[in-house]
């Protein structure tokens, strides 16, 4: 199943690569910049996809019936996997819009809402770092998880409502919809999204394995060291 | 045109780093929690 | 419920008045806000005049994570935890009477943070049915949000780093709201009741929050 994944996923982002920066053609509108369409929108899409997950397995851990472990570690896992994603969403679309509208940044309700979603975000990884004791963080984590995701419908709102007031420059009419898809361009399209659901899964598997590793290092991890050292202790010492 | 490649490059290399960084991770808990081979005298 | 939560807030409140801590160091906190932001904006007096709504609310959310630290400081003692969890209160009463005396706190800031900028800023405090009004709302939700944030990072050595990190965020869209209401009412413009929605959604989001997880939350903290 992972191997499939990554294969998958290292199989279709290089296609995606070759296909989006070369053998696409440019758009009439937007020229060459709609070749980051193809990372972009994908990214975007992986980012919330992965908060998704992480809301729904603190749902699932916060509810007595189907409480468990595995609902903490996917959470944290796809977290993390979807601050990543998230900071690159910000950061292709700081480069799209450059070129595109003159400026590194906007405060339409899109930006704003995902910047403020990766602050909420760096904020639940920051509070699980810091809590030591595993069962009050997983019970923490997943009320701040769930809270912050909730806030998301709020903090879109009030931002949508922002920004009808005070109407930026026409220059910047943030749509992304606005390249006139066909043929090789929607067909790489849906490759790159397809792509990089893929390498989430794929990133998911592992890194959902390494918490599990890393709650045994937590649970054994001292009686291991402990038993290294008296290992280098017997050498030097009175019989075994 | 650089904008694209630029783009392009941070995506990649970001993502690849992050993998990266994910199988060293697990690379090192294995090392980690291998280590118990070596009973200690009262084990 | 409300009898347990009057108690909590009662005993937060009696506390601070003896140690007058939102008087002598918050409050006067806010006010130097003020102070330095006219001297980000070069104290140029039609910018602050007009960005006073914005600034005013941003001072407040400033002093509103220090009144909350302030809240959780009061427990964090050694067994002082313990004693709230172990006393029979209901759990959302302790965060309604947590969250009531944070609200109150934060109210009377407020009122002199509004002078404050009247003053320094010369903003012309009219419409004050919707301004206390918006402020009794964001007050509230600023209050519900802050205990259970507090609480989530009660406990924890860097609680007072921390407990900002995760509270700005969450609470931006009350800084929006709140900030337009005022500044649409400083300056006598339509369209303030559609932000109070905002507001409301938010005050009732994050009590029914702080009533459902307060108790679990409390156990182990």
């Amino acid at each position: 199943m992972r191997r499939l994944l990554g294969i998958g996923s290292a199989v279709g982002l290089t296609l995606t690569a070759v296909l989006g920066l070369f053998v696409t053609p440019p758009d009439r509108v937007m020229g060459t910049l709609v070749r980051l369409l193809y990372v972009h929108p994908s990214v975007a899409w992986v980012a919330y996809l992965a908060f998704g997950v992480t809301a729904l397995a603190c749902i699932c851990y916060l509810w007595p019936r189907t409480r468990a472990p595995f609902w903490d570690r996917l959470a944290v896992s796809s977290a993390e996997i979807g601050v990543v994603f998230c900071a690159l969403t910000l950061a292709t679309g700081s480069i799209w819009g450059r070129p595109t509208w003159g400026v590194w940044w906007a405060w339409d309700a899109r930006l704003t809402t995902t910047a403020l979603l990766l602050a909420l975000f760096i904020g639940y990884l920051a509070l699980r770092r810091v809590t030591v004791d595993p069962g009050a963080r997983a019970r923490r984590s997943a009320v701040a998880g769930l809270v912050a995701f909730a806030d998301v419908p709020i903090v879109h709102m009030s931002v949508v409502w922002w920004n009808t007031l005070h109407q930026p420059a026409t220059v910047l009419r943030p749509s992304l919809a606005s390249p006139t898809v066909s043929g090789s361009m929607a067909w790489t399209l849906f490759l790159s999204f397809v792509s990089f659901t893929l390498l989430y899964g794929w990133l998911l598997v592992h890194r959902y394995q390494n918490s599990v590793l890393e709650s045994r290092l937590e649970d054994e991890g001292m009686e291991i060291a402990l038993a290294e050292r008296w290992a280098e202790a017997v050498p030097s010492g009175a019989g075994r | 045109m650089s904008y694209v490649a630029a783009g392009y490059a941070l995506t990649f290399v970001t993502l690849g780093s992050y993998a990266l960084w994910v199988l060293r991770r697990r690379r090192s808990l294995d090392r980690l929690l291998r280590t118990d081979g070596r009973p200690g005298p009262d084990r | 419920m409300f009898r347990d939560a009057a108690l909590v807030a009662g005993k937060d409140l009696r506390v601070e008045w003896r140690s007058r801590v939102g008087a002598q160091q918050v409050l006067p906190f806010a006010l130097v806000v003020l102070v330095i932001f006219a001297f980000a904006l070069d104290a140029n007096h039609n910018l602050l005049q007009t960005a006073s709504a914005g600034l005013y609310w941003v001072a407040v959310l400033f002093a509103g994570v220090l009144t909350v630290q302030r809240s959780f400081a009061l427990e964090a003692p050694d067994g002082l935890r313990d004693g709230l969890r172990l006393s029979g209160l209901d759990p959302a009463g302790i965060f309604l009477g947590k969250a009531a005396a944070v609200a109150g706190q934060l109210a009377v800031l407020e009122v002199f943070l509004a002078g404050g900028i009247a003053v320094l800023y010369s903003a012309s405090l009219h419409g004050v049915v919707l301004l206390v009004l918006s402020a009794a709302l964001a007050t509230i939700g600023l209050a519900a949000a802050g205990t259970v944030y507090g609480i989530v990072a009660a406990g924890l050595g860097v609680r007072e780093t921390l407990l900002p990190l995760l509270l700005l965020p969450v609470v931006a869209p009350v800084l929006l709201a709140a900030g337009k209401v005022w500044e649409i009412t400083l300056q006598s413009g339509p369209g303030a009741w559609g932000w109070m929605r905002i507001l409301v959604v938010f005050a009732v989001v994050y009590l029914a929050a702080g009533v459902l997880a307060f108790g679990p939350l409390l156990e182990e903290s």
